[in-house]
């Protein structure tokens, strides 16, 4: 278990009050490089405890926004906060409380692991004898420690990644910025790591986690937010995506008896759209499970249909996701879709203006 | 919450040397692993300090006899020393390199970004990491090179003040190449390219180690101190620049090393459509490019922007006028004054040739300044200015500001023999300088004030902008600005053509 011990004199609100305080706080951030605009008006909130992931394509300006937030970059427009901190006036109070994993390890290779967290573990003003005790129980946590006589430049590149989050988490941290935590490890490494940010979270930590691992940020995530161009074009729980991008929930009934057709009545259930079906089993989609599904068994019952099964059918955040990111150039993407439909319905309504 | 950040001016936080050192401690522990670079340093603190001693000490016998004991002791002898000491020098400017873009190529520049230091934190840390080992490395060799050569039996007549002066040069010239590999790494990201672009800090200070060369093989010691306050200078200058361009933002955002004639054309395009306070936000642009745009808003705010650089200028005007008082005064001056009877020339009250008096002796018409027109007067003015601006940009400013001097000396030099000869120069002045001077001075100061903005575009950008846009945007101002210079060079040339003599006689009566 990762301690929580709280350093710097940042003290984390209780993650279990309903609204937690905004640890990570954004508004209207953006990011612009001479004419291109790299983050447009992004705005965010993350509470102690909770961990946002941040999808989208290479270049969708995930990075440019986690820069900002560590207080690398200047927004062009907007304002953040981390933990109280203005990112753009107190940069040095703001870069104290967060832990930085950069999208490459960017380590020392003519290093050793230890100098290597002694280096920053100095620079964020930890005491030596903290600081080797930390060391140790993290290098020990993430088996690197048996390692640590080697140079880094000798490391795989799952020790490499390994290595740079222990440095984002050496001052612990009461907000982290996680750019691709798992990417190069293996499944038993990504799993001690995954692990690690969910008693992270525990602890209280804020986070931002960008991944282009879908099933990881379903797993970890509390929200997700996916960013196209630069924008965040929605944001909200795991399966509040899914319903909006998706519709209703789907449901599979196994039957024990064959049917060449369901009875009249089922299907004519008004709460409960039946979608396909075949002799022994049909599935249904319904906006309100907790009535209509009952209701549906109940209905099975009467007429000698016995249930086997009835399962909620799972829909992967990987059609979520690509329903709204789209491919790389924007193209062949819902939002497409729903602007040429707008298009076609003011050209239709023209039309029929002229007639 | 406020929803704009730009309007607020970020704190600047308190730098730590403490935390610099950290920085350095680590950066210095990381080149000593190094061995391609200590291997060579290594080489050239011990094993050339001593091949040279050696050979020398060897040879000292024919050397003498050869190149006499003076020049063999007093010259070629500190003359090797002062080179011995240069050479471990050089490698500053691979460990600043490696230091600087070698950790930007590394990717591990962006974990040390986001610790909390400050730039000047970083650039302190990195700085001080990339000179302490090879001022260390030139010290001992020059020591070595010493005291090999007195165990030898051959001491090195070196007065104290010599050899502080050597290591004086020795360690400002690694301070400037350090602080040229700064600005080199800024606009780099990859130590190849960087290495590429190093040879603009190779070539001066090889020439500028030649140069000290040629002062100590010809026993012009003094010319080292003058080489010294040269090198401070620069130091300083890159100093400056090196702090303001290294800055988290600039490292960051700098992705690629690739020319693009399109991008470069569209980042003109850009700041040509904006005005300049536009262009310095990257705001949207407002209203549509007009000619009445230009005059209305884009020149005066370049003008506005320029102030410093003209204020410069303004200073450097008077301060002409006043050293062409003082040099009609020197004695070399008043003995040619005497010798021309020029005074008495002044004093009878000689017709001004550039008048013409009628036979009455009382009306007065202007003869002109004979094949001087207005087309060359506006030619002549037009090619100096954008030639002075020009000039400017690779000289830092300094061409600009002599050209302007050393055409406006003269005037103060002729104030000053009249008054010498009791003549109240004011007249004189008012009648053939105010009428033209007046647009002339004017379109030069605002000129030259581009030109001195465009050599510092790349030593001190703009807030917000690379270095590439703070080019480009000067570039423009300037384009802008002569809009406003050129008409006003034409009305000048033209007054001073058909102008100037008649209200420069009819107020000073043709006489001077």
């Amino acid at each position: 278990m990762i301690t929580t011990t709280i350093s710097n004199g940042f003290h984390p609100p209780d993650a279990s009050t309903s609204v937690p305080v905004p640890i990570i706080e954004a508004q209207d951030l953006a990011k612009e490089f001479g004419d291109f605009q790299a983050v447009k008006n992004v705005s965010l909130k993350v509470g102690a405890g909770q961990i946002l992931a941040l999808l989208g394509h290479n270049g969708a300006g995930k990075t440019t926004t986690t820069r900002m937030l560590a207080a690398i970059l200047a927004p062009t427009r907007g304002v953040a906060t981390i933990g109280g901190f203005d990112t753009v006036r107190q940069p040095l109070e703001v870069r104290r409380i967060i832990g930085h994993l950069t999208e490459q390890p960017g380590l020392y290779n003519r290093m050793r692991v230890l100098d290597y967290l002694d280096f920053f573990g100095e620079l964020q003003s930890i005491p030596k004898n903290i600081l080797r005790s930390r060391s140790e129980e993290l290098l020990r946590r993430f088996d690197l420690w048996d390692t640590r006589k080697l140079r880094m430049g000798e490391y795989s590149k799952g020790m490499r990644q390994k290595a740079a989050l222990i440095r984002a988490l050496i001052h612990e941290p009461q907000v982290l910025f996680l750019d691709e935590p798992t990417s190069a490890m293996d499944p038993y490494s990504a799993k001690m790591v995954r692990d690690a940010i969910s008693d992270l979270k525990r602890a209280n930590r804020a986070m931002i986690l960008c991944t282009h691992n879908l099933v990881e940020a379903e797993i970890l995530a509390d929200r997700i937010a996916i960013i196209r161009k630069g924008e965040i074009v929605i944001e909200g729980t795991a399966e509040e995506l899914k319903q909006k991008l998706l519709g209703a929930p789907h449901y599979r009934v196994e039957l024990n008896t064959p049917m060449r057709e369901l009875p009249p009545a089922i299907q004519g259930l008004e709460g409960i759209t039946v979608l396909n079906q075949d002799e022994q089993s049909f599935t249904y989609q319904t906006e309100q499970p907790d009535d209509w599904n009952p209701r549906l068994l109940r209905a099975l019952d009467n007429y000698g249909l016995g249930v086997i099964t009835l399962s909620q059918v799972s829909r992967s955040l990987e059609s979520v996701y690509l329903k709204i990111a789209g491919t790389p150039d924007g193209t062949g993407d819902s939002r497409d879709e729903v602007e040429q439909a707008q298009r076609k319905r003011k050209s239709t309504r023209r039309q029929e203006v002229l007639k | 919450m406020s929803v704009n950040s730009t309007l607020m001016a970020p704190a600047r936080p308190r730098s730590s040397f403490r935390r610099a050192m950290i920085v350095t401690r680590r950066e210095i522990r990381d080149t000593l692993r190094d061995w391609r670079i200590v291997t060579p340093i290594v080489t050239l603190v011990v094993a050339l300090p001593l091949l040279l001693a050696l050979v020398l000490t060897a040879n000292s016998t024919f050397l003498i006899k050869q190149l006499t004991p003076e020049t063999f002791y007093n010259k070629l002898l500190p003359f090797t020393m002062l080179a011995i000491g240069f050479l471990p020098m050089s490698f500053c400017l691979v460990i600043a390199l490696e230091t600087f873009v070698g950790e930007k190529e590394r990717n591990s520049l962006e974990a040390l970004l986001s610790a909390p230091l400050t730039d000047l934190e970083l650039f302190m840390g990195k700085y001080i990491s990339a000179t302490l080992p090879t001022v260390f490395a030139s010290a001992t060799a020059s020591v070595t090179f010493y005291v090999v050569m007195a165990l030898s039996g051959l001491q090195i007549p070196i007065s104290a003040g010599l050899a502080l002066t050597f290591v004086g040069l020795n360690v400002l010239e690694a301070l400037v190449m350090v602080a040229g590999a700064v600005l080199v790494s800024t606009h780099t990201t990859s130590v190849r390219a960087a290495n590429i672009m190093a040879s603009f800090i190779i070539i001066p200070m090889s020439l500028a180690v030649q140069a000290e060369a040629i002062l100590l093989l010809n026993g012009l010691n003094n010319g080292m101190y003058f080489m010294l306050l040269g090198l401070i200078v620069i130091l300083l200058m890159l100093l400056r620049s090196g702090v303001k361009i290294f800055n988290r933002e600039e490292i960051v955002a700098r992705e690629g090393d690739n020319v693009s004639l399109k991008g470069v054309l569209s980042g003109f395009g850009y700041f040509f459509k904006r005005t300049p306070r536009e262009g310095l936000t990257h705001q949207k642009t407002g209203a549509r490019w007009t000619p009445w745009r230009l005059y209305r808003h884009d020149i005066p705010q370049i003008i506005g922007l320029n102030k410093g650089a003209s204020a410069l200028l303004g200073i450097c005007l008077l301060g002409a006028i006043v050293l062409g008082v003082w040099l009609s005064y020197w004695p070399e001056v008043q003995q040619v004054r005497q010798e021309y009877n020029l005074g008495q020339q002044i004093s009878a009250n000689q017709t001004n040739p550039t008048c013409v008096l009628n036979s009455d002796g009382t009306t007065l018409q202007a003869a002109g300044f004979g094949a001087v027109t207005w087309q060359r007067l506006f030619i002549n003015n037009s090619f100096a200015v954008v030639f002075a601006s020009l000039a400017s940009v690779v000289t830092l400013g300094l061409a600009g500001i002599a050209m302007l001097m050393v055409s406006i000396g003269p005037i103060g030099f002729i104030i000053g023999l009249l008054l010498q000869a009791d003549h109240n120069p004011l007249p004189l002045l008012a009648g053939f300088v105010l009428p033209h001077g007046i647009f002339e001075l004017t379109a030069v100061i605002i000129g030259i004030s581009g030109g001195i903005r465009m050599g510092n575009a790349i030593i001190s950008p703009p807030r917000g902008l690379t270095i590439g846009q703070s080019v480009q945007f000067s570039i423009i101002n300037f384009v802008k600005l002569m809009a406003l210079v050129i008409p006003m060079l034409l009305i000048a040339a033209i007054i001073e053509a058909n102008l100037t003599p008649t209200i420069g006689c009819a107020i000073t009566g043709g006489k001077f």
